[in-house]
């Protein structure tokens, strides 16, 4: 196995350029368990393509390498009291306990996104620029550095989720938000599953804009939780309304509790027994229930009211089970930690014209195949 | 403005495709002459063709028969929503099909368990909104011609508003499309759920101005209404001021709804036409919607208005009903007509600019002014940055378009040497085609284009619309960057 | 937006004054989404931001227009929506106006088409020729189906019209007990007198009981509305100038009328622009003081009564107030005011009358009805009512409960018989 390690961006040019054979892109290589493994001699590993290269905190917008540790821009934006709106968790531990956190680059291939996203969009909606090697070994860019922009096409929205199959991302401009000056965690326990997903769902409905709405069924107590953010006036004002309403006899967590928490659910891999197979299902929030009664999983968590479900199964699931229980009920899933050598479909999988389509849309970007060819799909 | 060729086997086989398109779509098909000027431009009036012939689909399936046609008659399509594009988005060709939605204006589901609506091309902006708002609900992105234009013009262009501050554009607020692509066949990107599955395709075609697809159904993320809602009038002396004042609010976490900055020109323009009530004697007005839970609303507006005083803010005043919000806004909505009053036509530009350039962009934009002999209002949404810079002339006068024109692509310039880009939600079109090359390399936009060509192999798809030059697809969807170019031919301009 | 016509041209002053709306026009397509047909018929030509623009086309080259332009053209139904949504101020009236009298100036319709409106444009301002012709058609509807496409469904509809009613004589001159608070002109229209009698009647009671000397005008029936929205300029002229002269007969007396008094807003909307069809300062005069009956009694203390109370009334809007005389602000608030339980309806686009529109284009003319008849239906009104002749008996033909003018209420709530 070789593994290229450019420092700049021409480097990725070059190895990409020069390539004989298909590549293997990575960051850190957190993630490499997502997803179908990439069969290839090289890897192109952009972790070396590290650091933050602009940050207005008055603007909230910075740019980073694309191997920029995640952990290193939290903590640049940190400095100046703004974090990622979309609450990215360092999910490659699921698959390698010890490992590192992983890069910008590779959380926005992998769109990853935490419970925040609800309220304040996912990856895609908050990558807003970003520069990249395509399989011809040009490097481009695309979008810009304005939250509005519509000049050309939205290739940002592509490149979130593209787990590197198109180009090598080696820079990302994204948005900063400001942190919350205040949050509350409002907890219920023990509530049935149907109706936790009653009670999000009618918080989703209400106006007391939650930033976090999810249910934790991982072992344990069940717990709902309810998440407000923002002023503390406003936030006290919210809770206190929501705790009459829709959420009666809920708990005010301590502050502490309810970051741990959230920051559980946004990194996933404490939740889950790390023997499990565990998937990720996107369904209408009204159809959560009825997915996790069809397929029962051993252990589950609801983000985004329902919206989003993490489902752990103790034995290798049945994947086309999993895939039409989801799409039967409007949604799709994804394979995200594989049992032991399961080889099944990983992504959604796509009806014929849509597939065509996707193909030549990495043949857009990658014509030969040289970016993680099959990562995605047979040919993507 | 050059349009692409003419495919004079298509104009020779004119009355015989008109012929085919009727059976396809009955009593769907308008190609008289006289009768076809009613469709030869959008709101962007400068540029103005006949198309070979209108065809007004019902349905999806029409829709389709209607793309699988022309792909094997190599006939261009030109789609087009209710024609409010100020890019000249829906400006068609003179060869080639004008697609027109506005008949599939169905609202098919309201779901409101799942907070979506699923909704025909066609339905209005607001027509989304008036279906839900009786319990509680409605659709976040509000362009200003939200009565008239439509939801997959919408998707087309990615449109925005002046409540996409704090709730984005279409693409934050969409579920799921249903696209019909060039050969017929119709896929599905998204859904009720909250994801799509596999790549974000329907990021991609959002915003792609008709170029990969034709949109047939939408499925738009509904919001709960918020309860109460506050506008802040606030008055400052110059715009640096106000400028400085709406960065502050952002740093300091505040997300109001809104936040729009108005030129002396533009407040003076407006109170001439509505008496809304401005302070005459700012430099710069700066009006910001607070929205949420009234004790919120309330705390924000305190900040909101410290904020503005320690920015030297002249005057302050909150609404104290929704009748008052109503006036507060009155005047700046009524921007774009109240020019039209002081000019007979204008030309409205569209780039975005990081907040802090915003003193040096306006400055240079008033010495332009000056140089271009044109008068200028400016209207902006100051908390994203995006500028609307009115310029006023008078098409009858000769030359003056050609001054507008060349003042807008000055403006246009000076926003991406800033930082900033070229549209933030009106869409490339025709009107910032050539103006492309500021921002993108020649790579930059032939990836663009290879992008078309896996969507649209044949080039048929509002051909001529946001890139400078056409290229010709290759096989497997790529494109050589300096093969294939096409010449465009000069549209004559009217 | 770039207008072509020649110098020449524009020495018409009617064509200069449609260039002039026409520069005024910046294509926004805001009016798109209010105009019932494009909103039925989702087709740029079918609304009037695709009508100006073959207006203009039309008027610019002065060529004879092709039948399809003409059908959309006569498909509109000038209840002025686009105006009042307007940003730029184009006054439509002044350019669809221009364009019905070039259409019937210069295209050939077909015969059956061209004999009706003749026939619409002939008959109906007179009310001795519309009368027995009522009378024939409710006799003669079963036989539509032996009449040409274009008469059968106006033989239908003349089944469903109200009957020809006579109504008692009314005094040139009715006066007050006291000294009277104003002295008004009241319009007595051509179709009203015919099928709604008691309308006029009733506003005559209204008027007095307040303290109103009122005298009745009505030049030679008509106001020429009817012909001017067939296009028919030189009879809706002749109309015109007979009522402006009928009213300055008794203004001679040196003692002008504080208001000429309109009680179906289809005429009053006309009357307001007679001094700018007529060219004419003293049709102007008449013009700037028309008013609608409502609009006139809002400023006026009301004797009210209590039986009439909580009744539940569904209000339409007449177009012709709204966005024509822009005084429909009145007549629900007098309503509330007098004690009705008001409610309107959720659909306030035009009822399809329009004039003798629903029975020029019957089938869009229908669907307008239908939702209209059902819109009103859902708020569960026991009276609906309205400001206008032609609403009154569309939506009378499509529900099963009274529906009334808004002076019947009036009268009715200040002790006047009920309706």
């Amino acid at each position: 196995m070789q593994i290229l390690k450019p420092d700049t961006e021409e480097q990725v040019v070059e190895a990409i350029r020069d390539a004989k054979a298909p590549l293997s892109v990575e960051g850190q290589g957190t993630k490499q368990g997502f997803g179908h493994p990439v069969e290839v001699d090289t890897v192109l590993r952009l972790a070396g393509l590290s650091g933050v290269t602009m940050y207005e905190p008055d603007e909230m917008v910075f740019t980073a390498k694309a191997g920029t540790p995640l952990a290193e821009i939290e903590g640049v934006l940190a400095e100046k009291g703004q974090c990622l709106g979309f609450e990215p968790g360092e999910i490659g531990k699921l698959w390698n306990e010890g490992g590192s956190g992983g890069t910008i680059g590779g959380t926005v291939a992998a769109a990853i996104a935490g419970p925040r996203r609800f309220a304040a969009g996912a990856a895609r909606d908050h990558l807003l620029g970003f520069t990249a090697v395509n399989g011809r070994g040009e490097r481009f860019k695309a979008g810009g550095r304005v939250v509005k922009n519509v000049t050309g096409y939205d290739l940002p929205k592509l490149a979130a989720g593209s787990f590197g199959t198109l180009f090598a991302i080696t820079e990302v401009t994204l948005r900063a938000l400001p942190r919350a000056q205040a949050a509350t965690v409002l907890a219920l326990e023990g509530k049935e599953p149907a109706a936790a997903l009653r009670i999000l769902r009618a918080v989703a409905a209400s106006p007391f804009e939650p930033s976090g709405l999810i249910h934790l069924a991982t072992g344990g107590t069940p717990r709902t939780l309810i998440r407000l953010e923002g002023h503390s006036e406003g936030v006290a004002a919210r809770a206190a309304e929501l705790s009459k309403t829709i959420a009666k006899d809920a708990r005010r967590l301590e502050a502490d509790e309810g970051a741990r928490l959230f920051r559980a659910a946004a990194d996933l891999h404490t939740l889950f027994d790390p023997e499990t197979t565990l998937w990720r299902a996107s369904v209408p929030p009204a159809r959560a229930h009825d997915m996790t009664t069809r397929v029962q999983p051993v252990a589950w968590f609801a983000d985004a009211a329902g919206g989003i479900l993490w489902l752990a199964f103790r034995n290798a699931s049945d994947p086309a089970a999993l895939h039409a229980a989801a799409r039967d009920l409007g949604g799709h899933a994804t394979l995200v930690r594989k049992g032991p050598a399961q080889t099944d479909d990983v992504f959604p999988p796509l009806d014929t014209a849509t597939l065509a389509l996707t193909s030549r849309v990495k043949a857009a970007f990658d014509p030969a195949r040289r970016l993680n060819p099959g990562r995605m799909y047979k040919d993507v | 403005m050059r349009m692409p060729d003419l495919d004079p086997s298509v104009l020779a086989r004119r009355a015989a495709l008109i012929d085919a398109l009727r059976r396809l779509v009955p009593d769907g098909v308008v190609a008289e002459d006289d009768a076809l000027v009613a469709y030869d431009s959008d709101a962007l009036t400068a540029y103005r063709q006949k198309p070979l012939a209108v065809v007004l689909p019902r349905s999806a399936d029409e829709v389709s028969a209607v793309l699988r046609f022309c792909s094997s008659n190599n006939v261009k399509i030109v789609p087009r929503g209710a024609g409010t594009s100020l890019s000249g988005g829906a400006l068609p060709l003179g060869d080639g099909v004008l697609l027109g939605l506005s008949r599939m204006n169905k609202i098919l589901d309201v779901d409101l368990e799942n907070r979506c609506a699923v909704v025909q091309p066609g339905v209005t902006n607001l027509g989304i909104t008036r279906a839900v708002e009786a319990n509680g609900f409605y659709y976040a992105p509000d362009p200003s011609s939200q009565i008239a234009c439509t939801i997959g013009g919408n998707v087309a262009e990615n449109s925005g508003g002046i409540h996409c501050l704090k709730y984005g554009l279409t693409t934050n607020n969409l579920l799921g499309v249903e696209l019909a692509l060039l050969d017929g066949t119709r896929v599905r990107f998204g859904g009720k759920a909250l994801d799509a599955g596999g790549l974000d395709l329907l990021g991609l075609v959002t915003g792609s101005e008709g170029l990969l697809g034709v949109v047939t159904e939408v499925t738009v993320r509904l919001r709960p209404k918020p309860p109460s809602a506050k506008a802040l009038l606030v008055a400052f002396p110059s715009i640096e001021a106000a400028g400085q004042c709406v960065a502050d609010v952002i740093a300091e976490g505040i997300v109001p709804a809104a936040m729009e900055i108005m030129d002396r020109f533009a407040v003076d323009a407006v109170e001439a036409y509505c008496a809304p009530g401005y302070p005459r004697e700012a430099a710069a007005i700066l009006i910001a919607e607070l929205d949420g839970m009234e004790v919120e609303v309330e705390g924000a507006a305190r900040e909101v208005e410290r904020i503005a005083r320690a920015n030297g803010a002249l005057a302050c005043e909150g609404s104290a009903s929704d009748a008052d919000r109503e006036r507060i806004w009155l005047g700046r909505k009524a921007a774009f007509a109240a020019a039209g009053r002081i000019a007979p036509d204008m030309l409205c530009m569209d780039g975005t600019i990081p907040r802090r350039a915003l003193p040096r962009v306006l400055t240079r934009i008033g010495e332009m002014s000056k140089e271009f002999g044109l008068p200028v209002a400016n209207v902006f949404h100051a908390g994203d940055g995006n500028l609307h810079p009115l310029i006023m002339f008078d098409v009858m006068k000769d030359g003056d378009l050609d001054r507008a024109e060349k003042f807008g692509a000055a403006i246009l310039t000076l926003c991406v040497e800033v930082g900033g880009v070229l549209t933030g939600e009106h869409g490339v079109g025709v009107e910032k085609r050539d103006l492309m090359p500021l921002m993108f390399s020649e790579i930059d936009l032939a990836q663009q284009q290879a992008v078309k060509c896996a969507f649209d192999p044949q080039s048929l798809l509002n051909p001529g619309k946001v890139f400078p030059s056409l290229s010709a697809c290759v096989e497997g969807g790529a494109m050589h960057v300096h093969q294939g170019r096409l010449p465009f031919a000069n549209l004559p301009r009217l | 937006m770039r207008t072509n016509f020649t110098p020449a041209q524009l020495e018409d002053p009617q064509l200069a004054a449609a260039e002039k709306q026409l520069r005024a026009c910046v294509h926004c397509g805001i009016c798109t989404a209010t105009c019932p047909t494009y909103t039925l018929l989702g087709d740029e030509l079918d609304g009037p931001r695709g009508r100006i623009q073959l207006i203009q086309h039309m008027l610019e080259t002065d060529a004879v227009p092709s039948a399809k332009v003409v059908t959309h053209i006569d498909r509109c139904l000038s209840c002025l929506a686009c105006v009042s949504a307007c940003p730029s101020g184009v006054n439509y009236p002044r350019l669809i106006d221009k364009a019905r009298e070039h259409i019937e100036r210069k295209a050939q319709r077909p015969w059956a088409r061209r004999l009706l409106r003749k026939a619409l444009g002939q008959v109906l301002p007179h009310r001795e020729l519309l009368r027995p012709l009522l009378m024939l058609g409710r006799i003669g509807a079963p036989f539509a189906a032996l009449l040409p496409e274009a008469l059968r469904a106006p033989a239908r509809l003349a089944a469903r019209l109200p009957k020809a009613e006579r109504g008692t004589p009314i005094a040139k001159v009715s006066r007050p007990s006291g000294t009277p608070v104003g002295r008004v002109a009241l319009h007595v229209g051509c179709v009203q007198e015919v099928v709604a009698p008691r309308i006029t009647r009733a506003a005559v009671r209204v008027l007095v009981r307040h303290g109103f000397e009122v005298t009745t005008v009505e030049g030679d029936g008509c106001c020429g509305a009817l012909n001017h929205h067939l296009g028919q300029a030189a009879e809706a002229h002749t109309h015109a100038k007979a009522l402006v002269a009928d009213i300055a007969k008794h203004e001679d007396d040196g003692k002008p009328f504080d208001a000429i008094v309109t009680t179906a807003s289809g005429c009053g909307a006309v009357v307001r622009d007679i001094g700018f069809q007529l060219n004419d300062e003293r049709g102007a005069a008449v013009g700037a003081r028309t008013r609608d009956i409502a609009d006139l009694l809002r400023g006026v203390p009301l004797k009210t009564g209590r039986a009439h109370r909580f009744t539940r009334v569904a209000y339409h809007a007449a177009c012709s107030l709204t966005h024509g005389m822009k005084q429909a602000a009145a007549a629900p608030q007098i309503l509330r005011t007098l004690g009705f339980d008001v409610v309107e309806p959720r659909d306030t686009q035009c009822c399809g009358s329009a004039g003798v529109y629903n029975v020029l284009e019957p089938a869009i003319a229908d669907r307008l009805q239908q939702r209209k008849a059902a819109t009103l239906m859902e708020t569960q009104p026991k009276y609906i009512a309205t400001g206008n002749i032609g609403c009154l008996a569309q939506i009378a033909a499509a529900v099963q409960l009274p529906v009334v003018h808004t002076i019947e209420l009036i009268d009715w709530a200040t002790g006047g018989p009920k309706p």
